[in-house]
């Protein structure tokens, strides 16, 4: 069954997907070290996504260091 | 001063080098490590943002991590709420609780939203992260950041970007002199002598990323503030002269000789 999720501001529509499937079937690798995610404002370590299954109206953020001042 | 003894202590941490560089706009990757080498900084400034899979350029935190302690912001947060989540995912990302804060009121000024800010600060030195506020040249809310436990607050000396230097160094000298947690000038500067300034007026640092990024040679530009940096420093030890409005000769004027 297909559920509706917003990432990074966008709504989209996925299968009901662990959060770490989620991540890599937007071409994002989870391990990677310079990512950070947050669930419904709620920051998730990486370790745990494949624990955390996204259900219908979650709020993903995927952010990653840039360069900054 | 002994200069080998002259550090800035920070939350605990001490460092050598008074300067802290934001890794922004520079040319390319190649010239912001030469320039931030050049600078002789132990400290840079990184930002959080959204992940664009399929437009990723170079791994900013390999490139940077090795040689240098990565003090992340929260720039471009409108609210403190934003702020904090950029601040949680900052140190879920780099295992620090670093973080310079930033809350903009403004897009145009950049200015911060002092409101915002203050709630901000509060609620990460609740949490337990080492806050470096960037604020406003305002005695008043550089001291009611030092007195939630920010562990050092950073005015600005001008908008973010401007190069005009330090619009008000009266300010800049009366928060310094009411302050026990460092001073970092941020934001502003557009040349070494603004930096010199900032020094001589007392302050503990000075964040530049604009002034060295947008030079027609970063690196240079990043030399000359670090000696910047070291000349206002040592100016600020050896103590200036009062400005006068009229002359005191230098030149004795005893025993000359009178033409008539």
């Amino acid at each position: 069954m297909n559920i509706k999720v917003k990432f990074n501001g966008k709504e989209v529509v996925t299968e009901n997907l662990s959060l770490e499937e989620f991540l890599k079937a937007n071409g994002i690798d989870p391990s990677r070290r310079d990512i950070g995610i947050a669930l419904n404002n709620e920051v998730i370590p990486k370790k745990n996504c494949n624990g955390i299954r996204i259900k219908n109206g979650d709020s993903i953020e995927v952010v990653k260091i840039v360069v900054g001042g | 001063m002994d200069k080998m003894e002259d550090y800035i202590e920070i939350a605990g941490e001490k460092f050598k080098s008074r300067l802290f560089i934001g890794t922004a706009r520079y040319p390319n990757v190649q010239v912001m490590l030469n320039a931030i080498e050049a600078s002789g900084a132990e400290i840079v400034t990184v930002a959080i943002r959204r992940i664009k899979p399929q437009t990723e350029t170079e791994n900013i935190l390999e490139l940077l991590s090795k040689k240098w302690k990565l003090l992340p912001n929260t720039a471009g947060c409108f609210t403190a709420k934003e702020a904090v989540i950029t601040a949680r995912l900052a140190r879920e990302i780099l295992g620090t609780n670093w973080i310079k804060l930033e809350v903009i009121g403004d897009e145009e000024t950049l200015y911060p939203d002092v409101e915002q800010l203050v709630q901000a600060a509060k609620e990460l030195v609740n949490e337990g992260f080492v806050v470096l506020p960037y604020c406003n040249d305002d005695p008043v809310v550089c001291k009611k950041l030092e007195k939630i436990g920010c562990a050092a607050v950073m005015p600005l000396g001008a908008p973010i970007g401007s190069g005009m230097g330090i619009l008000n160094p009266y300010n800049i000298r009366i928060i310094k002199q009411n302050s026990k947690v460092p001073i970092i000038v941020d934001a502003g500067v557009g040349t070494a002598s603004d930096v010199c300034i900032a020094m001589e007026l007392g302050c503990d640092g000075v964040l530049v990323n604009t002034a060295i990024a947008q030079a027609k040679d970063p690196v240079k530009m990043a030399k000359a503030i670090k000696l910047a940096v070291e000349a206002g420093r040592f100016a600020y030890f050896a103590g200036r002269i009062p400005k006068k409005l009229f002359a005191t000769p230098s030149t004795t004027m005893g025993d000359k000789i009178e033409i008539s």
